[in-house]
């Protein structure tokens, strides 16, 4: 400390120096953690860092992308979704009973119906929230119980299995790409394109970041909010079909917590919980630092318990440090 | 000076992650020092147990182990086996989420050379047809036990209740099935009400006050499918001063059973011991990556405890555990070599 204070004193310019990549370590801070996580890793462990292995990340992310673009759309006006986990296992059971090797619908309808079930749960959020001025948190947690009941009641506690092979191919590849993959790649190129290029996603961000403001603006608070709780429950829906497809069964309880990790994921991102602040392209690094984390950590054998509190702890420290360069920048 | 402390952090962050790494073996190993992956349902008790029996037969045999929890999640269990395929490990081991959603993924290990051994839990035909080995619990004898001590205890006659484990798991399924083999044979004994307490002391504690207060005297005894449940059925007794009146059984062998049964409250108790079960599944994988001959089905027939027995393994188990891990390699081998898996 005293070393710096004296070089300030008879050398300003280098303090400059230091003070200016300090920021830029900071902004860039998550790029540069996972950066750095990426080459511990693939020093340390040859297995890490081969295309298989990318790509079974992209696969194991896939699900909480879909989840954590639809946070960020919700996020983003203010609010919370915390029902998209039971949505997963809804539109999972939904799809899955008219999935089955006997059933009289087509897979593509037996698609739809699933994604329909989670568009339904959402839509019913938006409702909520937008016209019956229920509070987010309270509007999403009652209807995270009302899904999960529902695809409990659906599935009667029972997996739902025995689903046609069209179905099942879901997981599987289309011109050596993951479909899983595929499908998180274009709703995260959609969703940032709705969001950073359109009128819609303007009044996203002015909604979260001033609704009083908006509204004088002419911005329609309430169509606005219920479009962004659907789209959330779309997300989840799809999600939760591609998931039990790849668990070769509709399974009521799929996607329990995963609400968390994808509220986490844009957390990590720099969403602001406040609203109105951050960018889809932060979502997308925080999906992947907790993929690469899941992954990096089992693969270098770090036990369970020691996983948890790693997790937990770069959320925080990503919250602190966006607060930290915000603080600056004020 | 704020920024200086958090640049000191961030490095400090990413050094122990770099160390970590590097402190890690990279996989890959050859056959005489296999890498076994393993994934579990959840770190429960019973797991964190056994992952200790697990790691001691691993390196006894000089073997690598990976573990990995799937948090009682279906996808991430999907994920982690994956990546041990991925990775190239020796052998998997699996204790299931899920029955029936493991399917793709074990036929693709064995597609690769990897053999696969399920543990603890059972899994659908379908799983199983690829899985190399399967050691665990004959949870249908668990439950037959209880009933059985149950019967010559009312003297084959009277009115009893159930208390279940989470309904659908491979656990409840057995034992409740176990149960009614025996409750067939006896026609004098009426089941009062069978219900789900899901494994909790405090679940079956208020199922049990429940039917007490509804059959009141009717009941002749109580059968709750596991330890945890008995423990709580008693204190619902206590509190009516019926304790060690009406037979209560469990299953399991956790210190508090024991407990139970050496003071005369529970009546028998059915010894599944994590570290030998998990430990003999991390041996059978060994086994199999070398090329030995290994058990296709090496079911785990419980122990029956009782009071005149408790004393034996009370002492084995929660008095000198370092003694019995000391052990449990050779133990593991003899039982294996035997085809008596659950001696101990």
């Amino acid at each position: 400390m005293s070393q710096s204070t004296d070089t300030v004193a008879f050398a300003p310019p280098p303090r400059l120096d230091a003070r200016q990549i300090g920021r830029f370590a900071l902004r860039y801070s998550l790029v540069i953690i996972l950066a750095l996580f990426l080459v511990t890793l693939a020093v340390s462990n040859r297995s890490f860092l081969t295309v298989s292995n990318m790509n079974v990340i992209l696969i194991q992310v896939a699900a909480n992308a879909l989840l954590a673009t639809g946070a960020t759309f919700v996020i983003l006006t203010g609010g919370i979704d915390l029902s998209v986990g039971s949505i997963v296992g809804l539109a999972g059971v939904s799809a899955a009973l008219f999935a089955q090797n006997d059933g009289a619908l087509t897979c593509a309808e037996a698609v739809g119906l699933g994604v329909l079930s989670g568009a339904a749960i959402g839509a019913f959020n938006g409702l909520l929230v937008a016209f019956a001025k229920v509070p987010p948190f309270v509007a999403t947690l009652g209807n995270m119980t009302v899904a999960s009941g529902l695809a409990f009641v659906f599935s009667d506690g029972q997996p739902i299995s025995g689903l046609s092979d069209e179905f099942l191919a879901l997981s599987g590849n289309i011109g050596g790409v993951s479909i899983p993959v595929v499908v998180m790649i274009v709703a995260v190129v959609i969703s940032w394109v709705v969001l950073a290029r359109t009128r819609f996603g303007m009044h996203i961000y002015a909604v979260g970041g001033n609704a009083h403001a908006a509204r004088v603006a002419g911005v329609g608070l309430r169509g606005t909010r219920f479009a962004v709780y659907t789209i959330s429950g779309v997300l989840a829906g799809i999600a939760g079909v591609l998931l039990a497809a790849r668990a070769t069964a509709g399974i009521a309880n799929t996607g329990t917590g995963y609400e968390l990790n994808a509220i986490a994921a844009a957390v990590i991102g720099g969403i602001s919980l406040m609203g109105g602040r951050g960018s889809l392209i932060g979502t997308i690094f925080g999906f992947l630092i907790i993929g690469v984390l899941d992954n990096g950590l089992n693969i270098i054998n770090v036990s369970p318990f020691y996983q948890l509190i790693v997790k937990g702890l770069i959320i925080i420290g990503a919250v602190f440090v966006d607060s930290i360069t915000h603080r600056t920048e004020d | 000076m704020a920024k200086s402390a958090l640049r000191t952090m961030l490095m400090g962050c990413a050094a122990a992650l770099g160390l970590a790494a590097v402190a890690a073996q990279p996989a890959l190993a050859d056959k005489a020092h296999p890498v076994i992956g393993f994934t579990v349902y959840d770190m429960s008790s019973f797991i964190s147990l056994g992952k200790q029996g697990a790691q001691t037969v691993a390196d006894a045999n000089g073997a690598k182990l990976l573990w990995n929890s799937a948090h009682m999640d279906v996808n991430t269990q999907i994920s982690q086996m994956q990546q041990f395929i991925n990775q190239k490990v020796d052998a998997i081991v699996i204790a299931a989420v899920n029955s029936s959603t493991l399917g793709p993924q074990v036929e693709a290990a064995k597609a690769a050379g990897i053999p696969v051994i399920i543990t603890n839990l059972t899994v659908s035909d379908a799983v199983m047809k690829n899985a190399v080995s399967y050691v665990g619990p004959d949870d249908v004898k668990a439950g037959e036990n209880e009933a059985i001590h149950v019967m010559d205890a009312i003297g084959h006659k009277g009115g009893v209740v159930v208390l279940q484990g989470p309904l659908g798991q491979s656990g409840e399924i057995d034992r409740t099935k176990g149960i009614k083999n025996i409750l067939a044979k006896n026609p004098d004994v009426k089941l009062l009400a069978i219900q789900p307490a899901n494994w909790k002391r405090t679940e079956a504690y208020s199922v049990a006050q429940d039917f007490l207060s509804r059959y009141g005297s009717q009941i002749s005894a109580i059968i709750p499918e596991n330890d945890d449940m008995a423990i709580g059925a008693i204190q619902a007794l206590r509190e009516k001063g019926l304790a060690g009146k009406i037979p209560v059984v469990g299953t399991d062998g956790i210190k508090d059973g024991m407990r139970a049964v050496n003071a005369g409250n529970e009546l028998e108790t059915n010894l599944q011991d994590a570290l030998l079960e998990l430990g003999m599944a991390m041996q059978v994988a060994v086994d199999q990556v070398q090329g030995r001959q290994v058990p296709k089905l090496a079911m785990f027939i419980m122990p029956q405890i009782t009071k005149s027995n408790v004393g034996h393994y009370y002492d084995q188990m929660y008095v000198h555990p370092d003694k019995f891990t000391q052990d449990l390699p050779a133990l593991i081998k003899k039982n294996l070599a035997a085809g008596s898996y659950a001696d101990q």
